[in-house]
């Protein structure tokens, strides 16, 4: 791997790989996570929906599919206190064209034309496509109602962060998304474009160097205005509010948003991601053992760790009348883990575990450009095997201290309202 | 060693693969790739959710409770000497297991500890233990997993589509059972379906990954010793060819109505060449796929969004063509599907359309490869259908858009059903 472009914010990674069949090529757009974060998820919507000289989804659509099915990849998410907008096309190696078509080159002019084109030539989009993917990021939005167990991850993590940018959603709000004007979607396109930090990863068998250059190209003809992406707000846990809101569902969710003052996605943070990992992660963990398999108090509890942010969610679908048991059980597994009641065995279980899935990262092509992606946010970033090291180093003093800076925070509770009748 | 192997390479894709048919009658099928850092197997049998009657040899027809398959799978990772997640947790391999309708595999991924892992694969696979105090338990957490999943809308929206589609088949009960039906499961039962189903002539074993072939093979012969088989009769449940009703919606939180349509398929529900699974699929690719120009204009009338999909959703006894998404009027969206297979059946598929259908597809093929997992997949699919692993890129290669407008026509479009999921 070399990074071939590191000045104004853009860091470029191209990971030699024979291993696939496909070339993948990402390019992600960091920005703080703002009330911009409307505009900015629409511009996102607006790339993707064609290029200047394919305005259309049919034709758009028909050259992918010509391109032996190449496929667009999009999220919106959030990484700490920034917004991640990433685009990114995956197509098939020159070698499997039936007609010897030279499929990579074109594909990364194709990003390249949905990302600039409209831009740099200062057309804007037709109307018709403009209140389209507006329709279209309302409608992902308020399906987020859909998978409950989300929703009420969601909930929490808007709760319990109400006074950070980590706690407005990624893509705006449904109001917001309306009310854009195109004077807006225009700035955010300027904002993306020239103050963003960029990070773009290439992973394949052989660099697609016309990418390269028409993405630097580009870029100079944009002018860039980076300006430095500001450190995630890390801070101490309040006294557990508790939010409980009903439903028209059968079963409840109950979260537990826990926080510690020591964040960051650095080296000094591997304990608490082993922490995390031992505490809810795999089926050897402690939430899985007890509060699932020996309790029965829910078909599911697990904790998912965010480093950056120094916030651990215990999630869990609890049947309506367990809910109050569940808490004490959860809350219980945390204090064993302050109080190193966790074994070996656990500890030797979570580092075999992590490092198994580190190591698999490299056979995995989207994988491998998310590893890189996250890493080139990173200060001193590591490679897989380093991360390994690292957390084999990790040891039982290092997950007891993790533990004991966890507390809770914020409970959000899900509840059924009672009206949701059988299936018919 | 007790098998029967051949190896397959593929020009096209530069892949191939082992096959080797064991004495016991296990099927398996290897794809080695040396520069790989992750290693994927499945052990699995064709025993999924709808297979609740059945005999074996002269026996008599018995039926069991629903959901007995995924129940089964459940307790399979307890065994009398630990907890199959227990074992795995000393190797740090990433395992899991699932059910379908017409299957249950259980798999694991790893980057280290291949053997070992694979051995703790066909061990806990190969030995049952059931007690009447496990199985209790078990009721409690399938009982939770159960009504989790009637709290998802997109698995209602399927189920509640199946049940006005089907009559008697158990394809319309969810995977998983009711309450009610796993209250009446047994270790007696568990064992009758175990010992049915999960004969290694009815199983296969499917890897993809760094390792070596024939130690792989040598293993499998230590650890699968052929038993005493017999054929299994599969019940086929008369099933009438027309819908129990043609809408059907349920309340429940969403945001906007959920909606699947499906298209009873009788012709292919008992039998089905790989030719005819792969012309479906190009059939709702050119009908309603990203590429097609009704797709583009529900997306571009705000009638759909990306939710937008199609399926070609088959098993033993049922076929049906499946379209879901998010709509605010769905049966605008039933109404336009159906008129656009009326007009493929009767004007023929666009050639280019179907050109560039088939080069997505074809694409499709080639990728599967990146993945252990999808390649893995592919396997399955061969296992339980008889079908020649890399055989599909040569039938696309043969097929025509005359072909297509065949399959449009072997369809009857009045057994259309439409259920929707609204707030």
């Amino acid at each position: 791997m070399k990074d071939a472009i590191k000045n104004s914010g853009v860091s470029y990674s191209y990971i030699p790989s024979n291993r696939f069949k496909t070339t993948l090529i990402s390019v992600g757009f960091y920005l703080p996570s703002s009330r911009n974060n409307a505009a900015n998820a629409l511009a996102l919507y607006l790339m993707r929906s064609g290029t200047e000289a394919l305005p259309d989804t049919y034709s758009f659509n028909r050259k992918l599919a010509n391109l032996y099915g190449a496929s667009i990849t999009s999220w919106i998410a959030k990484l700490g206190d920034c917004q991640e907008l990433r685009l990114g096309i995956t197509v098939n190696d020159d070698r499997y064209s039936i007609g010897n078509e030279h499929t990579v080159d074109e594909a990364g002019k194709l990003l390249c034309d949905m990302i600039f084109a409209r831009f740099l030539s200062k057309s804007d989009y037709p109307a018709e496509a403009v209140s389209r993917e507006k329709r279209l990021l309302k409608e992902a939005v308020a399906s987020k109602l859909n998978d409950k167990r989300t929703y009420a991850r969601n909930r929490c993590e808007a709760i319990m962060c109400a006074n950070e940018p980590f706690g407005l959603p990624e893509e705006g709000t449904e109001e917001e998304i309306s009310a854009l004007e195109n004077g807006e979607i225009r700035k955010a396109f300027e904002r993306i474009l020239k103050e963003s930090f960029i990070s773009i990863q290439v992973v394949g068998a052989s660099e697609p160097v016309c990418f390269a250059d028409s993405f630097s190209k580009c870029l100079s003809a944009v002018g860039r205005d980076y300006k430095a992406l500001p450190d995630d707000v890390i801070t101490a846990a309040r006294d557990g509010d508790t939010v409980t809101e009903t439903m028209p569902v059968k079963q409840g969710k109950l979260v537990l948003g826990l926080r510690s003052e020591n964040g960051g996605a650095d080296r000094d943070t591997v304990a608490n991601w082993i922490m995390g990992d031992i505490f809810g992660g795999g089926p050897y963990s402690k939430l899985f053992c007890n509060v699932r398999e020996k309790m029965s108090l829910c078909y599911y509890c697990s904790a998912r760790s965010n480093r950056r942010k120094g916030i651990i969610l215990v999630d869990s679908g609890v049947e309506d009348q367990n809910i109050e048991a569940a808490k004490a059980a959860i809350l219980q597994q945390l204090d064993d883990m302050r109080n190193g009641r966790f074994s070996d065995k656990d500890m030797a279980s979570s580092k075999l575990s992590m490092c198994d899935s580190i190591r698999s990262v490299e056979s995995d092509q989207s994988a491998l450009a998310r590893w890189y992606a996250a890493r080139s946010l990173e200060k001193s970033p590591a490679s897989p095997a380093e991360i390994c090291e690292l957390l084999n180093a990790v040891t039982r003093e290092d997950i007891i201290n993790a533990a004991k800076s966890f507390r809770l925070d914020t409970v959000y509770v899900l509840r059924p309202d009672g009206t949701q009748k059988e299936a018919e | 060693m007790s098998f029967e192997t051949r190896k397959i390479t593929d020009p096209k894709t530069n892949e191939g693969c082992t096959v080797a048919v064991h004495s016991s009658g296990l099927k398996v099928y290897i794809s080695e790739k040396a520069d790989f850092s992750v290693n994927y197997a499945v052990f699995g049998t064709h025993y999924g959710s709808v297979d609740t009657e059945f005999s074996l040899g002269n026996d008599p027809m018995i039926t069991v409770p629903e959901g007995i398959a995924h129940f089964l799978e459940h307790k399979l990772f307890e065994g009398e000497d630990g907890d199959a997640f227990e074992k795995y947790a000393v190797t740090g391999a990433s395992a899991n297991a699932y059910t379908s309708f017409d299957r249950t595999c259980y798999l694991f991924s790893c980057s280290e500890r291949f053997y070992e892992n694979l051995d703790i694969l066909l061990g806990f696979v190969s030995s049952p233990y059931f007690t009447p105090e496990t199985v209790q338990k078990e009721q409690g957490i399938i009982g939770q997993e159960i009504r989790m999943y009637e709290d998802v809308p997109g698995w209602r929206v399927l189920f509640n589509l199946l049940r006005a589609m089907y009559h008697n088949h158990p394809v319309k009960v969810e995977i998983a059972g009711t309450v009610e039906s796993i209250a009446e499961i047994t270790d007696k039962t568990l064992y009758d379906c175990y010992r049915t189903f999960y004969n290694p002539s009815n199983m296969f074993v499917c890897l993809c990954g760094n390792f070596d072939s024939e130690k792989v093979l040598s293993m499998i012969d230590d650890r699968i010793k052929p038993l005493e088989t017999a054929e299994i009769h599969r019940s086929e449940f008369s099933e009438p060819d027309g819908l129990v009703k043609a809408y059907t919606e349920q309340k429940m939180p969403v945001a906007m109505p959920l909606f699947v349509v499906g298209v009873k398929d009788n012709k292919l529900k008992l039998k089905r060449s790989e030719k005819q699974i792969i012309a479906s699929s190009l059939l709702l690719e050119t009908v309603a796929g990203r590429i097609s120009p009704l797709y583009n204009r529900l997306l571009n009338e705000g009638l759909i969004n990306p939710q937008f999909g199609t399926e070609f959703f088959y098993g033993h006894g049922y076929a049906a063509l499946l379209f879901d998404g998010e709509s605010s009027d769905p049966e605008k969206v039933r109404d336009a599907i159906l008129a656009e297979l009326r007009s493929v059946a009767e004007n023929g598929v666009d050639p280019d359309l179907f050109e560039d259908a088939r080069r997505k597809l074809y694409g499709k093929e080639i990728r599967a490869f990146n993945d252990v997992e999808e390649t893995v997949d592919g396997f399955i699919d061969c296992a339980m259908n008889g079908f020649e692993p890399f055989n599909s890129l040569k039938i696309l290669g043969e097929i025509t858009a005359d072909d297509i407008t065949a399959r449009a026509n072997e369809l009857d479009l009045t057994l259309c059903a439409l259920s929707v999921i609204k707030a």
